[in-house]
C-alpha cells in the first residue's frame, strides 16, 4: 500500500481509510477548503439609492493585493436575502450586480432599470471574501 | 507573540510560515459548510432551513438533461442561442430558503449553514447528543459554538476546490450594416473529468462586461454590439458560451475578434439532480 500523508474527513457513509473521491470528502489536505477573511470592520453595512437615481455602487476593500474569490448579499426592503448578482422581489424589484474589481477592492451595484427611485431607498449589504485567489495557479 | 490553533499547509507551502492564502484550511478563519441542497419541486418552493437566521446559499436552473446553468436569476440582454431560457428567484430569511419559478423542477439551491449577514447565527439544526468531529473558529467555544461557528463539523460538507483552471472561447468577429441585426454564438466546453456536475464557483462571470442583463440601463445608441455569456455544467463538461448582437441604425458597426477566458473553481459538492 502507497504511503500518504495528511488529513482526510470523510461525509457520512463513506470509508475515510480507502476512499479517493473527494465528493465523499468534507476535508482532505489535498485539496483546499475555502476560507473566509474577517470583516475589518470597515466594509458598507447599507447603501442608499438617492431619489431619482437609478442605483448606487458601493466598494468592498479587501486589500488582499490580488483579486479574491467572494460571494456578495443584499437585503432586500421585505427582510428577504437576495444574492449578488440577482434580482429582489421587493416593491422596487431591486438588483444587484458586480461592476467591477481590483487587486484591493470589489465594487457592486443595487439599482434597477425601470425608472428611478421615488425616495431615497436602503438596503442592508453583506460581504464574504475568502482569502482564496481568483487564480487557478494557486490551487 | 506565539499564536495557536490548527493550519495545513498545501504541498511547497511552508505551515508555520506560509500565508493564510495558502493553507488548505487554518482555524484562523472560518469556512463554509453546506447545510442542504435539493430542487425545488414547486414553482413556489420552501426548505425550512431551521437555522433561525438567513443562511447564504448557492443556486442553478437545471434542464431535463441534467444540465446546470449558472445563471438562474437574470434572463440575459439578447441570448441568441442560448440552451436555457428560464429563469427564477432564490432568497433566504429567517425560517426559508424560498425558491419562486414558472417552472416546477427547475432551480437547484445549495443551502449554507453560513449565515448571509455574517452573524454567528441562532440555532443549529438539531441540537442533541452526537458523535464527529467539530473544529471552531478562534474565539468560539467548540463545546457551545453553534454549528455555523464551526470551521469543521463532520455533520456537513466543506466545498473542497478539486479543479481550478481557465475556459477560452474565441469569440468570432461580428459585423452589422445599417438597419441589419447580426447574431453570433461560440462557446468551448471543458471536460472536468469527474462522474456528475458539482457545484462551480465562476466570480469572472459576474464581474466582466460580457454579462449583460436584459433589465439594466442599457445606455446604448443607435448602434450598437452586446455580449451575453452562458455557463453551464453537466456530467462530464464544462460549457462557456458567448452570444453577441450587433444592431446598426445608421452606420456600420464592427467589433474584431478576440478570447474570452473566465476562471472557474470546481468543488466537491455534487448538484442534485
Amino acid at each position: 500500500m502507497p504511503l500518504d500523508f495528511g488529513i482526510k474527513l470523510t461525509i457520512e457513509g463513506y470509508e475515510v481509510l480507502t476512499d479517493t473521491t473527494p465528493e465523499h470528502h468534507s476535508v482532505w489536505s489535498k485539496y483546499k477548503n475555502l476560507k473566509m477573511m474577517d470583516d475589518p470592520g470597515t466594509w458598507p453595512t447599507s447603501v442608499t439609492i438617492l431619489s431619482g437615481n437609478f442605483n448606487v455602487d458601493y466598494t468592498v476593500t479587501h486589500n488582499l493585493g490580488y483579486q479574491p474569490l467572494f460571494d456578495l448579499y443584499f437585503e432586500d426592503l421585505d427582510g428577504r436575502m437576495v444574492h449578488i448578482p440577482g434580482g429582489s422581489l421587493d416593491t422596487y424589484g431591486t438588483n444587484g450586480r458586480i461592476v467591477s474589481e481590483t487587486t484591493n477592492a470589489i465594487t457592486a451595484r443595487l439599482g434597477r432599470a425601470s425608472s428611478g427611485y421615488p425616495s431615497n431607498v436602503t438596503y442592508s449589504v453583506f460581504h464574504y471574501v475568502f482569502v482564496d485567489p481568483n487564480d487557478p495557479a494557486e490551487y | 507573540m506565539g499564536d495557536f490553533g490548527g493550519r495545513v499547509s498545501k504541498q511547497g507551502v511552508n505551515v508555520l510560515t506560509g500565508a493564510d492564502k495558502d493553507m488548505l484550511w487554518t482555524t484562523k478563519l472560518r469556512g463554509l459548510n453546506i447545510r442542504a441542497k435539493g430542487i425545488a419541486n414547486a414553482t413556489s418552493f420552501n426548505f425550512a432551513h431551521g437555522l433561525g437566521y438567513k443562511p447564504a446559499f448557492a443556486g442553478y436552473i437545471k434542464d431535463a438533461t441534467p444540465t446546470h446553468f449558472l445563471n438562474y436569476h437574470h434572463a440575459p440582454f439578447d441570448g441568441y442561442q442560448f440552451e436555457n431560457t428560464t429563469y427564477g428567484d432564490i432568497y433566504t430569511d429567517g425560517t426559508n430558503l424560498h425558491c419562486e419559478c414558472a417552472t416546477a423542477n427547475k432551480l437547484v439551491y445549495l443551502c449554507y449553514l453560513n449565515p448571509a449577514n455574517g452573524g454567528s447565527g441562532a440555532t443549529s439544526p438539531a441540537a442533541s447528543k452526537d458523535h464527529g468531529l467539530r473544529m471552531s473558529n478562534d474565539g468560539v467555544d467548540v463545546l457551545t459554538g453553534e454549528d455555523g461557528q464551526m470551521l469543521i463539523h463532520s455533520k456537513y460538507q466543506s466545498p473542497l476546490i478539486i479543479l481550478a483552471d481557465a475556459i477560452t472561447v474565441n469569440v468570432s468577429a461580428i459585423s452589422a450594416d445599417p438597419g441589419f441585426t447580426v447574431r453570433q454564438s461560440d462557446f468551448t466546453d471543458y471536460t472536468h473529468g469527474r462522474a456528475q456536475a458539482n457545484h462551480i464557483i465562476m466570480p469572472d462571470l459576474y464581474s466582466s462586461v460580457m454579462f449583460a442583463y436584459s433589465t439594466e440601463p442599457s445606455g446604448l445608441g443607435p448602434d450598437y454590439i452586446v455580449y451575453d455569456v452562458e455557463v453551464s455544467i453537466d456530467a462530464t463538461k464544462i460549457r462557456v458560451r458567448v452570444s453577441a448582437v450587433a444592431s446598426s441604425s445608421f452606420a456600420t458597426i464592427s467589433a474584431n475578434a478576440f478570447t474570452y477566458s473566465p476562471k472557474f473553481f470546481l468543488t466537491n459538492i455534487i448538484l442534485p439532480t
